[in-house]
C-alpha cells in the first residue's frame, strides 16, 4: 500500500480552479465547513448539500479531474463510512422511523431480545456527517490537485499572518507546511524500506503472535525517529547555508493579490450556498 | 544453494492505470558458492530483483527457484517463505538505519532470538557474527550502543545481525554506498573472507562495476528492467559500448584501454583476465614502442 | 525573460563588494583557526565526535578568486569541519575566517557571507525544500525578498546553466540522484555566489553522474570564474583541481598542485588515502621509465598523457 501512494498530488493545469488563489480556496472551504455544521441543525433540508456538491462537480469538471481518479482515492473513505453508517443509523435516539424485529439473540441458555430501531434523527445525522466527510475529502483533493504546495504554504502563511500579533509564528508555519509536503513521501519510502529490512531479519508485522508483532513495531520506532531527526538536522544546515532567516518579507512565488476571479468566487459561492441554506 | 530465475516479470500496481513494470523477462542462474554482482543504475530494477531472492517480492509472472523452493508454486506456504528468509540473508542499502537496540549484542541477537534459539546458542551466534565482520567480541563492546560507532562499523553491525541467522546466501544491496574508501575496503574484505571460509553464496548489487570487479565471479548488468549483459567480469568489461548503453561505466582501467584504442594506441590485453595495474603496465610499455624507451625509436605508421 | 548566458561576467553583486582594501585578492582567508566541537552530537562523523583532539588545529589557508581547491583527507581528518567554517555554519574556537572581508564571527555579516558562499552537501535529498524543481531554485531568492520577475529570471538562468530547464515543473523525487545534486547547485547559483563549497558532492552518485558533476563543477569554475572548494576523500576527484590541500587530524599536512601532491603516493597511503587504480598504474609505469604525470587519475587525463608520450617518441625516433 505504501508503494501505491502518489508522490505529488498536484497536477498542472489552466482551469478556473487552478487560477484561483490558494487563500480563496481555503477561505471557501472554511465557509462551507461552517455552513455544513449549521445545516446539521436543519433536518432534511438538502439544499446546502445539493448546491455544494453540484458546485464540486462543476469544479472537478473544470479542473479535468476524472471520476475514476476520485473514486480510486475514495475507497478507504467509503470503507470507513460504511462501518460508521449502521451505528449512527441505529444508535441515535429520537422519533422512530421504522423498527425491525424484535429479533432474539441466544447463547446457550441466555437470550436477548433485540429490536432494531431506525430513527429520523438517525437518518439525518447519518446524512449530515457523511456530507461533512465528503466535503472535507473532496475539497482537500480539489485543493491539493489544483494548488502547488508552495502556493498552499504561502496561502496558509498569509491567512495566519494576522495571528502573528498574538504570538503565532505564521512564517515558520509556511516552511513547516512546505517541508512536510516535501518529505512525507520520502519518509514513507524510508519506512517501507525499513519494514522490508526488518522483515528480512526475522521481524514479523502481519503474522505471528501479538508479542511478536509488537516487537516488530518496536524495531521501527527508534530508526524512524532517528532517520527523521538526521534528515532534519541536515536540512537545517542546508537551509542555513542558503541564508534562511525569517524576515517576513519573503517574495511570494505563487500566491499573489486576489484577482477579479477570486472576488467573484468569494461573493458568488457563499451567496449561492447561503441562499440554499436559508430557502431550500 | 543456487538461485534460478526463469522469465521473471515484476510489475508494481499490476493491472492499475499507474502500473510500473520493474522487471521484464529476466532469466539467470546463480550457482552455489559463487559471488554474483548485479549492476545497474538507480531504477534499472536491480533492487526489485534481489528482493525476490528472499521472498519479499513474488514474481508477477515467471518463476524463481531458490534452493529448490519454487516461490510461485501452489504448494508454497507462508512458513516456507519464513524459512527462506533465514536461509537467504538480505541487507538493504544503508543498513545502519535499521539498528534499533540499546546495545550491539541485543541488535545482533534479534534475528537468532526470533528463531527461538536457546540463549547459549544466541550468544554464540552473536560472537561468531561479530567476529566474521572483524568487530570485537568482548563484553565492553557488546554493551556499547551501536550509535557510538562510526558509519562503517555500524554497517558491519547490521551485517552481523543478518549473519547471526547463519544464512547460506547473502544478498547485499550497495554494500559500500556512502562509505569512505577505507570503510569500503574493510567491508569487502569481510565479504571476501565469508566467501572463502564459510562458502556463502554472495549476490552483490551495485552501480559501480569497479568495486565488485575483484570479488565477483559473474556479473549481470540490468538496464530498464532487462538483463543486458552477463558473464565473467573480465569478459563483460570488454564490451564498453554495451556497458555505456546501460548508463554504466566500465572500471577506470577498462575505460582507459578502450579510450586509448580510440585514440590510436592499441593496447593489447588478454581477454580473459581482469585488468590490473600489474598486467596493464607492461602492455602499455609495449604499445608505446618499447624500443623507443632506450633510444632506438621507429617511425610508427 | 532574459536569455541565460553561458559565460557570466565576473563581477560580483553589490552585496558582495569587498570590505577591506586588499581583500579583493583573496576570496577566503583562514587564519590560524582551531575548532573544537562543543558536544558529541554535532560532529559530521561519529569518529570525529569520539576524538578528544580538536577537529581543527591551527589551520591557515588563503583561497584566490577563481581557484579550484580540493580539500582531501580521510573521514575525520577535519575537511568537512573546515568547509563549514567557511560559510559560518560553524564559528572558530580561535583564529578567524574572512570571506571577502567579512568576518564569520560577526553574526550580522552572516547573511552577506551566505550570499557570497554557496554550499552543497552529499545527500541530494536533504537539501531540497520545495516540491517543484523551479520553486526550489527560486526559494533562496524569494526568501530574501527579491522582486518576483528577478527571482524567476535568475532561477531560470540557474536551471539552464545546470541543464535542468526541461525538468522545471517536475517534482524533485522524480529526478535521479545526479539531477537532484544539479538542482542543489542551481539553487546555490541562483544567488550568484563568488564561491561554491561542495562537501563530498559525489559520495552518493552513480559513476556516470559523478563524471557529469565533475564536468559541471569544472565548467562553472572555468567559464564563470566561480571559486570552487571541493571536499572529498577520493583522489581522482581532485586530479583536475588547481590546488590540493590535504588534511590529517585537523592539520594541513600537504599542499600543492595535483601533480606535486600525488607524486608521493606512499605518503598518501600513510595518510590513509586509497590510491585509485590509475594512480597505481601510473606509479608502476614511472618505475619502468615511462613518464606518466602523477595527476593523470582519470581515463581522459591518462590517455592524453599517453598520447603526449607517443608523440614525443615519434619525434625522438625521427631524429
Amino acid at each position: 500500500m505504501l508503494e501505491n501512494m502518489p508522490i505529488s498530488a498536484y497536477a498542472e493545469g489552466t482551469s478556473l480552479v487552478h487560477r484561483l488563489r490558494a487563500r480563496t480556496k481555503l477561505l471557501l472551504l472554511g465557509w462551507l465547513v461552517v455552513l455544513f455544521f449549521l445545516a446539521n441543525h436543519h433536518p432534511f433540508h438538502y439544499g446546502v448539500y445539493g448546491v455544494s456538491f453540484a458546485l464540486f462537480a462543476l469544479a472537478f469538471l473544470d479542473a479535468r479531474i476524472s471520476l475514476g481518479y476520485i473514486w480510486r482515492r475514495m475507497r478507504l473513505l467509503v470503507i470507513l463510512l460504511l462501518i460508521g453508517i449502521p451505528f449512527s443509523l441505529i444508535w441515535t435516539t429520537g422519533q422512530t422511523w421504522r423498527s425491525f424485529g424484535p429479533y432474539t439473540l441466544s447463547y446457550h441458555q441466555y437470550s436477548l431480545p433485540i429490536t432494531v430501531v431506525v430513527t429520523y434523527d438517525g437518518i439525518w445525522f447519518t446524512i449530515s456527517f457523511t456530507a461533512i466527510f465528503l466535503l472535507l475529502f473532496l475539497s482537500s483533493m480539489l485543493i491539493t490537485t489544483t494548488t502547488t504546495p508552495v502556493g498552499l504554504a504561502e496561502g496558509i502563511v498569509l491567512l495566519l499572518r494576522p495571528l502573528r500579533w498574538v504570538g503565532l509564528p505564521a512564517d515558520e508555519f509556511g516552511l513547516m507546511t512546505l517541508v512536510s509536503l516535501r518529505f512525507v513521501p520520502v519518509l514513507m519510502q524510508e519506512l517501507n524500506q525499513l519494514i522490508k529490512a526488518q522483515i528480512s531479519r526475522g521481524a514479523s508485522f502481519s503474522t505471528g503472535s501479538l508479542t511478536a508483532r509488537i516487537q516488530g513495531i518496536s524495531t521501527l520506532l527508534g530508526p524512524l525517529l532517528q532517520g527523521a531527526l538526521r534528515r532534519a538536522t541536515n536540512l537545517a544546515s542546508a537551509l542555513e547555508a542558503r541564508g534562511y532567516g525569517v524576515t517576513g518579507k519573503a517574495t511570494l512565488l505563487h500566491e499573489g493579490r486576489l484577482r477579479w476571479l477570486d472576488w467573484l468566487m468569494l461573493m458568488v459561492i457563499p451567496a449561492l450556498t447561503l441562499f440554499a441554506y436559508l430557502k431550500l | 544453494m543456487s538461485i534460478v530465475v526463469e522469465h521473471l516479470n515484476h510489475a508494481y500496481n499490476a493491472g492499475a492505470p499507474h502500473e510500473h513494470v520493474a522487471l521484464r523477462d529476466i532469466s539467470l542462474t546463480i550457482p552455489d558458492g559463487v559471488c554474483a554482482a548485479i549492476i545497474g543504475v538507480t531504477g534499472s530494477g536491480k533492487s526489485t530483483l534481489v528482493q525476490h531472492f528472499n521472498g519479499l517480492l513474488i514474481p508477477t509472472s515467471g518463476r524463481i527457484i531458490i534452493d529448490g523452493l519454487d516461490v510461485t508454486a501452489k504448494t508454497t506456504r507462508p512458513e516456507h517463505l519464513l524459512e527462506l528468509r533465514r536461509r537467504v540473508g538480505l541487507l538493504f542499502q544503508f543498513p545502519e538505519a535499521q539498528l534499533f537496540a540499546p546495545t550491539i549484542a541485543d541488535d545482533v541477537a534479534f534475528g537468532p532470538r526470533r528463531l527461538r534459539l536457546k540463549d547459549k546458542v544466541v550468544k554464540e551466534r552473536v560472537r561468531w557474527a561479530l567476529n566474521a565482520v572483524a568487530l570485537p567480541t568482548d563484553a565492553t563492546f557488546l554493551a556499547r550502543s551501536p550509535f557510538a560507532l562510526s558509519g562503517g562499523q555500524q554497517r558491519r553491525v547490521a551485517l552481523a545481525g543478518v549473519l547471526a541467522m547463519r544464512p547460506l546466501t547473502l544478498v547485499l544491496d550497495e554494500p559500500s554506498a556512502g562509505l569512505d574508501a577505507e570503510a569500503r575496503d574493510e567491508i569487502y574484505a569481510c565479504l571476501s573472507d565469508l566467501r572463502a571460509h564459510e562458502g556463502i553464496t554472495l549476490a552483490l548489487v551495485s552501480h559501480d562495476m569497479s568495486e565488485v570487479a575483484h570479488l565477483a565471479d559473474m556479473l549481470f548488468a540490468l538496464a530498464d528492467g532487462e538483463l543486458k549483459l552477463s558473464g565473467p567480469p573480465a569478459q563483460v568489461f570488454q564490451k564498453t559500448d554495451k556497458i555505456q548503453a546501460c548508463g554504466l561505466l566500465p572500471p577506470p582501467l577498462a575505460q582507459t584501454v578502450a579510450l586509448a584504442r580510440e585514440h590510436g594506441l592499441p593496447i593489447t590485453t588478454a581477454s580473459d583476465a581482469l585488468l590490473t595495474p600489474a598486467r596493464l603496465a607492461p602492455a602499455i610499455v609495449a604499445t608505446l614502442g618499447a624500443p623507443g624507451l632506450n633510444g632506438h625509436g621507429k617511425e610508427s605508421t | 525573460m532574459t536569455q541565460p548566458s553561458v559565460s557570466m561576467p565576473k563581477t560580483l553583486p553589490a552585496s558582495a563588494q569587498a570590505k577591506s582594501a586588499d581583500a579583493g585578492e583573496t576570496v577566503i582567508h583562514i587564519e590560524d583557526v582551531t575548532y573544537r566541537y562543543p558536544s558529541t552530537t554535532n560532529a559530521p562523523t561519529s569518529s570525529q565526535a569520539a576524538m578528544v583532539l580538536p577537529a581543527l588545529r591551527g589551520v591557515s589557508l588563503d583561497v584566490q578568486p577563481g581557484e579550484y581547491v580540493a580539500l582531501l583527507g580521510h573521514n575525520g581528518s577535519g575537511k568537512s569541519t573546515l568547509a563549514r567554517l567557511i560559510n559560518a555554519l560553524l564559528l572558530p574556537t580561535s583564529g578567524r575566517v574572512m570571506v571577502l572581508g567579512h568576518d564569520t564571527s560577526d553574526r550580522s555579516e552572516h547573511r552577506a557571507i551566505r550570499d557570497l558562499v554557496g554550499m552543497i552537501f552529499s545527500d541530494p535529498d536533504n537539501q531540497i525544500v520545495a516540491t517543484i524543481v523551479e520553486d526550489d531554485v527560486a526559494w533562496g531568492l524569494a526568501a530574501r525578498g527579491y522582486p518576483l520577475a528577478e527571482v524567476r529570471a535568475r532561477a531560470d538562468a540557474a536551471l539552464a546553466t545546470v541543464g535542468l530547464s526541461a525538468h522545471r515543473h517536475r517534482a524533485p523525487s522524480e529526478l535521479s540522484g545526479g539531477q537532484r545534486q544539479r538542482l542543489a547547485i542551481a539553487g546555490a547559483l541562483a544567488l550568484e555566489p563568488a564561491c561554491l563549497i561542495a562537501d563530498e558532492p559525489m559520495a552518493l552518485l552513480d559513476p556516470q553522474a559523478r563524471v557529469d558533476m565533475a564536468a559541471l563543477l569544472h565548467r562553472l569554475n572555468r567559464e564563470r570564474g566561480l571559486t570552487v572548494i571541493h571536499v572529498t576523500h577520493q583522489l581522482e576527484e581532485a586530479a583536475r583541481a588547481d590546488r590540493v590541500v590535504i588534511l590529517e587530524q585537523g592539520r594541513i599536512v600537504r599542499q600543492g598542485t595535483p601533480a606535486e601532491v600525488f607524486a608521493e603516493l606512499d605518503r598518501l597511503r600513510q595518510l590513509r588515502l586509497i590510491i585509485p587504480d590509475l594512480g597505481v598504474l601510473g606509479e608502476r609505469l614511472r618505475r619502468l621509465g615511462v613518464a606518466i604525470p602523477p595527476d593523470a587519475l582519470t581515463p581522459e587525463l591518462f590517455v592524453s598523457a599517453l598520447e603526449r608520450l607517443k608523440r614525443l617518441e615519434r619525434r625522438g625516433g625521427a631524429q
